[in-house]
């Protein structure tokens, strides 16, 4: 390539590379600019009124950890069985054939996890709208993130740990509570925390299944036990012409939830970073 | 100049003692297609020290695992032929190959240390194995172990640091203390010293020697030297036509060693 | 020196029971559970959605050009290519761009400023889509509103405007997986063209991009599976009208048809009458249509991108 068409091409690349972190910079720039004037700790611990226009978030929020607290308390359990049986317990076909329905479940779209939670949790079971059914249904739709962050972790432990166990005499559940899932701890950590990230993010999955817009505050029950949430709240706001105090609570809120997802994913990132670091050291037998 | 293939009736001197402790019986292996054992024939004599002798690649190691299954663990391959530990063959499917490998010890050619304290690794086996040894007689048997292998000295003040600050050769003898801590009537070392320094191996081999007689001991190595130390007789594993491994001479090492065809089956095979 | 032979079988080799193994048990039984989902979501709606196919038969329903639920006509025509166009307008508008960041990372930038780059593009891939679509709501709808004004839109809300905001969506997916592509060619083929005297673009260009070519369709189908199936962000900003379809299908009509607002298959399950129509069975069964379309066409193109990720891990695995 010439010289001149080789700066363009890689001038032209850096301008793309350059662009995607303009766009995340402009999203968080924006938000934060437009919401600042409402940011407060009042605005975190404070109830809504009069439709978001006044008021704070409290409710939302409490919402939103409430709903991904459930999730996460449904897949954890469900994760690390499947992860157990993908790397361990499952003969090589039968983990082939689960690492593929692991990866189509993760791109079902999550609008369709609100219907399912739609026709057997809120009709069939008739709980009607219901903070368990919101965290059922995100639960289910986190289950690969956890289950694929676990079991990559467990796939990673040395083999020669496991021989020498195996060597001792520990049957294959032994090597299992003893070798391999104490070594692999930190990926399912870092795997809930990234599910957390997207369950606290989303909207569809709740939008027949839990969040209402107003009347609620924290739950009672399990039928008819619908909770307000962040996401489902700047939703509704969003479909609507807004007064200018309603609009900087609403980029507040945005910021808030931004924020919620962003923590949650950056606390994942050291334990991350740490088995990128140990697989190109080659951390192998 | 290489033997040519022994014939059968070679083969069957190999294995002619009385009540063995270890025996093998046309045990082969194949992968695939591929054989990499073929028809091996050998028995170990109660509390002797067998040592394997052979090129690196020929199945030294696959032989070794054979005896207390751990070649179950790898996928895709076939075994044939019968193993028998005191009279009783371990391939059939009333055996439990957990509780066979908690009696039969092994150590391996690099240490392999759990990211835990020295004593959570000596007691390792007793506390998640099968024998579901109560707690409070760990500190008890961790000590007999490390005793036994010369350690108990060194690391006894700091039984509750992490393992893996011990030195290379004190890793391996904490292995070995590992494995004694089960009481195995069999130990299986697969070249124990090729990752440790000359002093760390003389110790090692010293252990060995020590070990033996209540214990039956089968030690695979690829250096003659090692053999003619610590030895009571050796067999070389060769590879035979089409490259599976074989077990062509089993006498009393001083015997191979005298009349100068170690070397010379080693060599030829190098070579 | 004599060890005591056993006379009688060694009673330790033998186990007395078969000890259930409850962890094992719990692993099988979570795949069971696992199954059981994934048949119910299919089923589910296979099962719900066959009134809808009756009534208007397969072709009447997917290729129908009017959907009015009153008047008991189910045809998700419009749905369809509203689902179609946006996500080609994203793709269209991510591809390059994301092709260009990965390239850029993958042979410009030394591995610490690669490994930053990646955590800003995952950061970006976590931002909710309500965000985005808030966004777009505030922002992008006036610009797009001007920026179309010499098509004379009736507002801001088109399917153009939901192609642009899905592309800035899936500009992660398919930064992020071009560049694992790119990374999964060995160095060694780099330094071989390089030492031949070819340039770093032209080793881009002739070496590297050609042996990422499965790994890097895999990231643009991966990333179209995610254009597919996005509700929030494109509610917000398309527009949701029924029956629009273009006048034409062979001229200029479909792209001029993004100019004006639309209805994909995920606005309509995301909009009130899924919530409306459970009472009214056949209109029931034609959302669960809708619903059943879109986990097909979904699951279609994931389907073929995890063949083509395996392809690739195959392929360096001989090598």
């Amino acid at each position: 390539m010439r010289r001149g068409a080789e700066r363009l091409f890689w001038g032209a690349t850096a301008l793309c590379a350059a662009g995607a972190c303009a766009v995340c910079a402009g999203i968080l720039i924006a938000t934060v600019a437009r919401g600042a004037d409402a940011l407060s700790w009042g605005f975190l611990v404070r109830a809504s009124s009069s439709a978001g226009a006044e008021g704070g978030i409290v409710y939302q929020l409490a919402g939103t950890l409430i709903l991904i607290a459930t999730a996460l308390a449904v897949a954890v359990p469900v994760a690390v069985g499947l992860a157990l049986a993908v790397s361990v317990y499952l003969g090589e076909r039968g983990a082939a054939r689960l690492r593929l329905a692991l990866y189509l479940w993760n791109g079902v779209p999550s609008v369709l996890f609100g219907l399912f939670g739609l026709i057997v949790l809120v009709r069939w079971a008739g709980w009607g709208k219901s903070w368990l059914a919101g965290g059922l249904v995100l639960g289910l739709m986190i289950l690969p993130t956890l289950t694929v962050s676990l079991a990559e972790r467990i796939d990673a432990v040395p083999r020669r740990y496991v021989e020498a166990a195996r060597g001792l005499g520990l049957t294959r559940s032994r090597v299992v509570t003893s070798v391999l899932l104490p070594q692999s701890a930190g990926g399912l950590v870092s795997g809930a925390l990234l599910g957390l990230a997207r369950a606290a993010g989303e909207t569809a999955p709740i939008l027949f299944t839990a969040a209402v817009f107003s009347g609620a505050t924290l739950p009672d029950a399990v039928r008819e036990s619908p909770v307000l949430a962040l996401p489902y709240h700047i939703f509704v706001l969003a479909q609507d012409s807004l007064e200018p105090g309603a609009a900087t609570r609403l980029w507040a809120a945005a910021f808030v939830l931004i924020a919620l997802v962003f923590g949650l994913g950056l606390l994942s990132l050291p334990m991350r970073l740490r088995v990128y670091d140990e697989a190109r050291d080659g951390g192998g037998p | 100049m290489l033997e040519p293939f022994p014939t059968r009736a070679d083969r069957t001197a190999c294995a002619s003692i009385p009540t063995p402790a270890v025996e093998l019986r046309d045990l082969s292996v194949f992968a695939g297609g591929r054989a990499i054992l073929s028809d091996v024939d050998l028995a170990v004599a109660p509390g002797e020290i067998l040592c394997l002798l052979g090129p690196s690649g020929v199945g030294k190691s696959t032989l070794l695992k054979c005896i207390n299954r751990l070649i179950d663990l790898e996928p895709g391959l076939d075994v044939r032929g019968e193993v028998l530990i005191e009279g009783e063959p371990v391939y059939r499917p009333e055996v439990d190959p957990d509780l066979l490998r908690s009696r039969v010890g092994m150590l391996f050619q690099q240490p392999v240390i759990f990211p835990a304290s020295i004593l959570d690794n000596v007691v390792f086996g007793l506390r998640h194995g099968a024998s579901r040894t109560p707690r409070r007689e760990l500190p008890g048997r961790a000590e007999r172990a490390l005793r036994e292998v010369g350690l108990w000295r060194e690391v006894r003040d700091r039984l509750d640091e992490p393992a893996t600050t011990l030195s290379v050769g004190q890793q391996q003898r904490l292995c070995l203390a590992r494995t004694l801590a089960l009481e195995p009537h069999i130990i299986l070392m697969d070249e124990p010293t090729s990752a440790l320094d000359p002093r760390s191996a003389r110790t090692i081999e010293e252990l060995a020697l020590a070990l033996k007689g209540p214990r039956t001991l089968i030690l695979v190595t690829h250096d003659p030297e090692q053999a003619r130390r610590v030895a009571d007789r050796a067999a070389c594993v060769t590879p035979g036509p089409g490259g599976a491994g074989a077990v062509t001479a089993c006498e009393a090492c001083d015997d191979l060693l005298r009349d100068g065809r170690l070397e010379e089956l080693l060599e030829g095979v190098i070579a | 020196m004599s060890l005591p032979v056993a006379a009688a079988r060694p009673a330790w080799l033998f186990t007395g029971r078969r000890r259930l193994d409850p962890i094992r048990v719990a692993s099988l039984a979570a795949c069971a559970l696992a199954a059981a989902f994934l048949a119910g979501l299919v089923g589910l709606l296979a099962v719900q959605c066959l009134p809808a196919w009756r009534h208007e038969g397969v072709a009447g329903f997917l290729a129908g050009g009017r959907w009015f639920f009153r008047a008991r006509t189910f045809g998700a025509l419009p749905m369809i290519y509203g689902t179609v166009a946006v996500s080609a307008v994203a793709l269209v508008l991510a591809l390059p761009v994301g092709l260009g960041a990965a390239l850029f990372a993958s042979e410009v930038l030394p591995p610490r400023a690669r490994l930053a780059l990646k955590t800003v593009i995952e950061l970006l891939a976590g931002v909710p889509s309500v965000v985005y679509g808030l966004l777009g709501v505030l922002l992008l709808r006036d610009w797009m509103y001007r920026l179309l004004s010499p098509f004379d839109p009736l507002s801001g809300d088109t399917l153009l405007t939901a192609g642009v905001l899905l592309a800035v969506m899936i500009l992660p997916t398919v930064t992020t997986f071009s560049e694992d592509a790119l990374r999964g060619v060995p160095g060694a083929q780099r330094r071989a063209a390089r030492g031949l005297g070819l340039t770093r673009g032209t080793t881009a260009l002739r070496v590297v991009l050609p042996q990422a070519l499965p790994g890097l369709a895999a990231a643009a189908l991966l990333a179209l599976g995610r254009a597919l199936g996005e509700t929030i962000a494109v509610f917000l900003v398309i527009g949701r009208r029924d029956n629009q379809l273009p006048e034409g299908w062979l001229s200029a009509e479909p792209l001029l048809q993004t100019t004006r607002a639309g209805q994909t298959l995920t606005t309509k399950l995301g909009g009130s009458e899924t919530f409306l129509a459970w009472g009214d069975p056949l209109h029931w069964a034609a959302i669960a249509g809708l619903g059943l379309v879109l986990l097909a066409l979904v699951g279609a193109v994931t389907l073929v991108g995890a063949i083509l990720v395996r392809k690739r891990g195959g392929d360096a695995a001989r090598r």
